[in-house]
């Protein structure tokens, strides 16, 4: 007999021998508040909506210290699965994104507090999706298909049919948390974003289809024209799409309207920075927070910040490949973000000056021509890899003209390396 | 109008309506681009019948670059074509019918007109929604006759390209 298994048996012999055992799961503490999901979608569910405004009521309540339970729908609610395509994605609809869960009031906030919100933990769904979709997108006039990835998800790795030899570790955050805007600022937040709009800007005006609670975002709602989408982030947080807001982070998010209202939605079990292709890896979750009220606070805190620890470090790569990223362009073309600014000036131009976008557009197709020359992918595949495990980040902002934006391939997604 | 217009058309005539309810205004050029054939995920069925309609219309009409779409459940045809973002689909007769009296599953959404194209595999029509220029819907039906896939559908509103063919 081996050494185990002498101690195996001892370990059974003791465990038979020994008294029974008081079990701890009786002994409780906490106070729990959930949000439960109910039915399939966010329209049959009175814990869910897909517009802000002040309006909206609070579907619980909760004090601080609580802990708050979001069981949260993905981003495009629920359309899709493992056996989904490309045809699954051309009938998307989306007039329904995002769908949050909540809000929820926490006793004793008030308009110009802070909300402090400590992620204690999220719970992923076991599938989760990543697509191109058409005209969405950092790289959306090159990619214009639709293409689809279906992930598996444990709470160690997601991998995919279609992407051999790939496993993306777990580092999932809230793409959504944030608080419920008041009447002021859905008055200013829609002036400013009217003015984008009618100079060319992509500012998407309020949208009754698909909005919910359609009793008041709907159509012949009750604020059918005041109801904000939920595609930009803004000073209440909301579709933020930062993955450093990892488990054990704390979000410092200002309040607007009595309550606060917190709300969360839009689970990424993944992302990199950039979120290029348009979606992470997009999943529903159980996310539990707890919440500080910081009184008075907004006064200094206009707008999300974020306090953390080594959680900063644990989503680095152990190995990386990184790109570089300078303002050049061709002559002759006007960049697709730079159209409804309608310079003359930019045309004819063979770089930009001081820009990060362009920046980053050039530094992320260098990474996607490396991936698929290195590691055999399709361009497709190449472009979801980087929206979920390349970072796109600031290299520096002072050697004019030439800003520098690189791309950061995480190479520990790769099983083989 | 010839089968070379069928795109030009397609951009003039389509996207305006489109473009008043989708909120990323790319998306409407993809919709554009591609003549998309609605079916859903609720009556596989459907999804059969739509790959064959676009393959008989990759033969039949190329111009019209054709591909599936497949929402998750039947309402999103409602949906989707109740704001100007889907102009052809495949339903059962009965889901068909459900659909333009918004009976269950239904409730909730506009009724949305069907205008018959062909009666495919008996049970099932292709259908399109009222603004589908008539050109278009009597190229779609022409494609789809040729291509062995559907017959004439007797007793429902057609949609007017298909009346001028059919008839």
């Amino acid at each position: 007999m081996t050494t185990a298994n002498l101690r195996l048996v001892s370990c059974c012999l003791a465990a038979l021998a020994a008294p029974a055992m008081a079990d701890t799961t009786d002994v409780t503490w906490k106070t729990e508040v959930i949000v439960a999901k109910e039915g399939a979608f966010c329209s049959d569910d009175a814990n869910c909506f897909n517009r802000y405004h002040p309006d909206i009521p609070a579907v619980a309540t909760a004090s601080p210290g609580d802990f708050i339970v979001f069981e949260t729908r993905d981003a495009l609610d629920s359309d899709l699965t493992l056996d989904s395509n490309a045809d699954d994605v051309a009938a998307l609809d989306l007039s329904g994104v995002h769908p949050m869960t909540g809000p929820v009031s926490i006793e004793g906030a008030e308009r110009g507090d802070v909300l402090a919100v400590t992620v204690v933990d999220i719970a992923p769904d076991e599938f989760g999706y990543t697509v191109i979709v058409p005209g969405f997108g950092f790289l959306r006039d090159e990619f214009t298909e639709p293409f689809f990835v279906g992930w598996k998800q444990t709470r160690t790795h997601a991998v995919s049919d279609a992407m051999p030899g790939i496993a993306i570790p777990y580092e999932a955050f809230t793409g959504s948390i944030g608080t419920m805007p008041g009447a002021p600022e859905i008055e200013a937040w829609l002036a400013r974003e009217t003015e984008l709009a009618a100079v060319g800007g992509v500012a998407l005006p309020p949208e009754p289809t698909g909005a919910h609670p359609a009793a008041i975002c709907g159509a012949g709602g009750t604020q059918t024209d005041r109801c904000l989408r939920t595609i930009p982030p803004r000073e209440n947080g909301g579709n933020m799409d930062v993955q450093q807001m990892q488990v054990g982070t704390t979000i410092l998010i200002p309040c607007f309207v009595e309550g606060c209202n917190l709300f969360i939605g839009d689970v990424h079990y993944a992302q990199g920075d950039g979120e290029v292709s348009g979606t992470a890896i997009e999943t529903g979750a159980v996310v539990t927070v707890t919440t500080e009220i910081r009184k008075g606070q907004g006064e200094f805190i206009t707008s999300p910040q974020v306090e953390g620890g080594t959680q900063i470090k644990d989503i680095e790569p152990s190995a990386f490949h990184q790109t570089i990223g300078y303002p050049f362009k061709d002559t002759g073309s006007v960049p697709t973000y730079h159209t409804y600014l309608e310079s003359a000036v930019i045309e004819d131009l063979p770089q930009l000056s001081e820009d990060l976008t362009m920046a980053a557009r050039n530094a992320l197709t260098q990474m996607i021509d490396h991936i698929t020359r290195t590691y055999g992918l399709t361009r497709e595949q190449a472009y979801v890899l980087a929206s979920v495990a390349v970072d796109l980040r600031v290299g520096q902002v002072v050697d004019v003209p030439n800003y520098i934006i690189t791309a950061v391939l995480n190479k520990d997604v790769f099983v083989d390396e | 109008m010839n089968r070379r217009g069928f795109l030009a058309m397609a951009g003039a005539a389509i996207a305006a309506p489109a473009h008043a309810h989708t909120p990323y205004g790319q998306w409407v050029v993809y919709r554009q681009k591609h003549l998309l054939v609605g079916s859903h995920r609720g009556d596989l069925r459907t999804y059969a019948l739509a790959q064959d309609v676009v393959a008989g219309l990759a033969r039949e009409l190329p111009e019209a670059q054709a591909r599936v779409a497949r929402g998750p459940r039947p309402q999103r045809i409602a949906s989707l074509m109740g704001t100007g973002q889907l102009f052809l689909a495949v339903l059962s007769a009965d889901e068909a019918g459900r659909m333009a009296r918004s009976e269950a599953p239904f409730e909730g959404y506009r009724p949305t007109p069907v205008h018959a194209l062909a009666v495919l595999d008996g049970d099932y029509l292709l259908f399109a929604a009222p603004e589908f220029p008539e050109d278009h819907g009597r190229l779609v039906t022409q494609a789809v006759d040729h291509a062995g896939l559907g017959t004439a559908p007797f007793g429902l509103d057609l949609h007017v390209g298909a009346a001028a063919y059919w008839r």
